[in-house]
């Protein structure tokens, strides 16, 4: 494999591996802080309804979510730094962790969507 | 490779396992996400409510439809890219396929941080527009 690879490969490779953190970090910040702004807005305007409550736990969900990624991302930005292979796992660990509950999530909602759909199909 | 660490068939097993489970998640989600988004348009053409956007102005259609049609289809579709490459990592853990997972992943954020920026401007004008017009109401109402 050494054969296939030079050096100027190697270095874009890791550019664009930091400029991937870079993304994720900037994602994960921006993304969590309008979450945060989207949970206050409707205890503000509508009180503890319990509509509003499953939204609030949905943006909770999200906002947890932003920080896994963050973490991710913050994790690859110091080994790009460092240069330890153990921020490299940690990174790997939280990507698997975030991809797993957004997509348990995801089918989670959906499942809702599709049943609340079919009781008002039925009822 | 001295920049950045790969992983090694003998040695990573876990950092494998990580990287199958996060193929196998990436994967489910993208299929979810196009099959979700292609019902949508499907179900939006044939309730009928496309017809608004036919009739809109060009710039409502661009703004409304065009943009996340292409958009979220093409980041589903690097997703699944995304996926490819983490599948093929964790099969057959090498320097290229390292190299590839690394360009796959960069196009993705990328592409989700750009789609993000562009939904905040787009956010942000509506929001300047909405106070232009108040104003302009506003001074219209005192003349």
């Amino acid at each position: 494999m050494s054969d296939f690879f030079n050096k100027n490969s190697s270095e874009l490779t890791a550019h664009l591996f930091r400029n991937t953190a870079r993304w994720i970090v900037f994602i994960a910040v921006f993304g969590g802080l309008s979450m945060l702004f989207m949970v206050v807005d409707p205890i503000m305007a509508y009180g503890s309804d319990l509509f509003v409550v499953a939204i609030v736990l949905l943006l909770l969900g999200a906002i947890f979510l932003c920080f896994l990624l963050f973490q991710s991302g913050y994790a690859f930005l110091k080994y790009t730094k460092n240069k330890d292979p153990k921020a490299f796992y940690k990174g790997i660990a939280y990507q698997s962790r975030y991809w797993m509950i957004a997509t348990i999530t995801l089918l989670c909602f959906l499942g809702i969507c599709l049943l609340m759909f079919c009781v008002t199909a039925i009822f | 490779m001295s920049n950045i660490h790969t992983p090694d068939s003998s040695a990573d097993q876990v950092l494998v396992q990580q990287m199958q489970n996060i193929a196998k998640w990436t994967r489910v989600m993208s299929i979810t996400l196009m099959s979700l988004f292609g019902l949508l348009i499907l179900g939006s053409i044939v309730t009928g409510t496309a017809n608004d956007f036919f009739n809109a102005p060009v710039a409502v259609i661009f703004y409304i439809a065009i943009i996340p049609i292409i958009g979220g289809y093409y980041i589903f579709y690097q997703l699944l890219q995304l996926s490819k490459a983490y599948k093929k990592l964790s099969e057959e853990p090498n320097e290229q396929h390292f190299e590839e997972m690394v360009y796959q992943q960069h196009n993705f954020w990328q592409a989700l941080g750009y789609l993000f920026v562009l939904a905040t401007l787009m956010q942000m004008f509506n929001y300047i527009i909405n106070i232009l017009n108040a104003s302009t109401m506003f001074l219209m109402s005192n003349s």
